[in-house]
């Protein structure tokens, strides 16, 4: 298989899994690049590209709330989880132990 | 404030709805500025945009679905346009001709090929393109308003074709059925208005029909006739959609209703379907006796006839050749 087909294999992979990365890094408010760096401090991959138009979404979804601070010298749009963005978050962690499990053992077994 | 940084957030939230612009517009604008120290510094500002990526493909991740038409109605639109434009397809050609050939305003003879040929080509795309428009558009509707969640049982589920020698395309059958029904019907009318549509005209500013070729009576009486050949003859598609593959319940439906389409045509061309009026009318118009003028006729008609049922018989031989002989 050629190095390209891999590449977009992962970031198939990856695309599930950065809803969990962005809820779960949203108990206090952050707006868009605060939160990029914050990912990004904690080594994680998400370009910026991705990340904001996420954001955007998961808010129409109602899974995050937002509002915009011009107080400051600059305007900033500050994001913060939902009540039923955590639910939802909880949903999708335990649905990513299971899969975890799922793997785990299946590869577990065809390696043996 | 930079012009690169507008023009940017221009290139985006023109992509994107109306409503949506101006609040996207206005947070990719403060996320890019804390991106960059200095908002003067040109190459800051290019190396944020850079990690940002392309418009189009950030506009792209606003927007919540990519296409017109989501993938999961991809396949039964392509499917459904298929089939609507090989029958518009079939139709733009047949009346494009009928209509240009009508309409002659070139005098001489290569004119008038070239006439027909792009007036039926200019009909023929319209209708396609007709077709394709609607089809889209119905099925961005369904796409936008129809249940998200894709509801179906397990009796949807359609056979699976089998890829032998004795398989039918569906989609051949589903054009063929739907032609077959539109064309009949027109058949079925001009048979009915044999007196408005088949006839001498007379042209005085506008095209009077002064003599009917058929006998309204006979053509009338035959509506009936050809009405249950066509029916016959949907059945027959419509079996072989369900089929999709020759066995002998369908062999023997075939051959029947092509020996009934046959003899109904051979009936209805050697009946008394001329009317006397119109051979008198042409013996006169054109100064022939009137009994050449009915020689004439019956030579055309029986030439017809005679066609059409070598074409059958050439049909079901090659249907015995290719299909039949591998039915066990």
């Amino acid at each position: 298989m050629s190095k390209v087909d891999i590449e977009s294999l992962k970031v198939e992979l990856r695309r599930g899994t950065q809803i969990m990365m962005v809820l779960s890094q949203l108990n206090n408010k952050e707006y868009g690049y605060s939160l990029l760096e914050k990912l990004i401090d904690k080594d994680l991959s998400i370009e910026a590209g991705t990340l904001y138009p996420l954001m955007r979404r998961l808010e129409s979804q109602g899974l995050l709330e937002s509002e915009w601070d011009t107080t400051s010298t600059r305007p900033r749009k500050y994001y913060e989880i939902s009540d039923f963005g955590k639910e939802v978050l909880d949903e999708l962690l335990k649905e990513w132990e299971k899969i975890n499990e799922e793997i785990m053992k299946i590869v577990g077994e065809t390696n043996e | 404030m930079s012009k690169l940084i507008d023009k940017y957030i221009y290139d985006v939230t023109r992509r994107l709805k109306e409503e949506e612009k101006e609040d996207v517009g206005n947070e990719l604008r403060a996320n890019i500025l804390e991106m960059v120290e200095d908002e003067n510094n040109e190459e800051e500002i290019k190396n944020a945009l850079y990690s940002l990526g392309s418009p189009r493909q950030i506009a792209n991740s606003y927007r919540n679905y990519k296409g017109l038409i989501s993938p999961m109605w991809m396949g039964d639109y392509l499917y459904t346009l298929k089939i609507v434009l090989i029958i518009l397809g079939a139709i733009g050609i047949v009346f494009g001709f009928i209509e240009s050939i009508q309409n002659i305003e070139s005098e001489v003879i290569f004119g008038t090929i070239f006439e027909v040929f792009f007036e039926t080509l200019g009909n023929t795309i319209s209708s396609l393109l007709s077709g394709f428009a609607i089809v889209t558009l119905i099925f961005i509707a369904i796409d936008r308003h129809g249940e998200k969640k894709d509801e179906w049982k397990i009796e949807d589920l359609p056979e699976i074709p089998k890829k032998t020698d004795l398989s039918i395309s569906r989609t051949g059958s589903i054009a063929g059925l739907v032609a077959t029904i539109i064309f009949g019907f027109i058949w079925l009318y001009v048979l009915y208005y044999s007196n408005l549509y088949l006839g001498w005209f007379e042209v005085g500013g506008e095209w009077v029909i002064d003599q009917s070729i058929f006998n309204l009576e006979y053509t009338r009486l035959f509506v009936i006739v050809f009405g249950v050949s066509l029916l016959i003859e949907a059945i027959v598609y419509a079996f072989k959609i369900k089929y999709a593959q020759w066995n002998y319940n369908l062999l023997i439906m075939y051959v029947i209703s092509k020996i009934f389409s046959v003899v109904v045509v051979v009936v209805f061309l050697t009946g008394d379907l001329i009317s006397v009026d119109f051979i008198t009318r042409v013996s006169t118009e054109l100064t022939f006796t009137y009994s050449e003028v009915e020689n004439f006729i019956n030579i055309f008609l029986r030439t017809i006839v005679g066609i059409v049922i070598v074409a059958n018989v050439i049909d079901l031989i090659s249907l015995y050749f290719k299909k039949i002989r591998y039915l066990k």
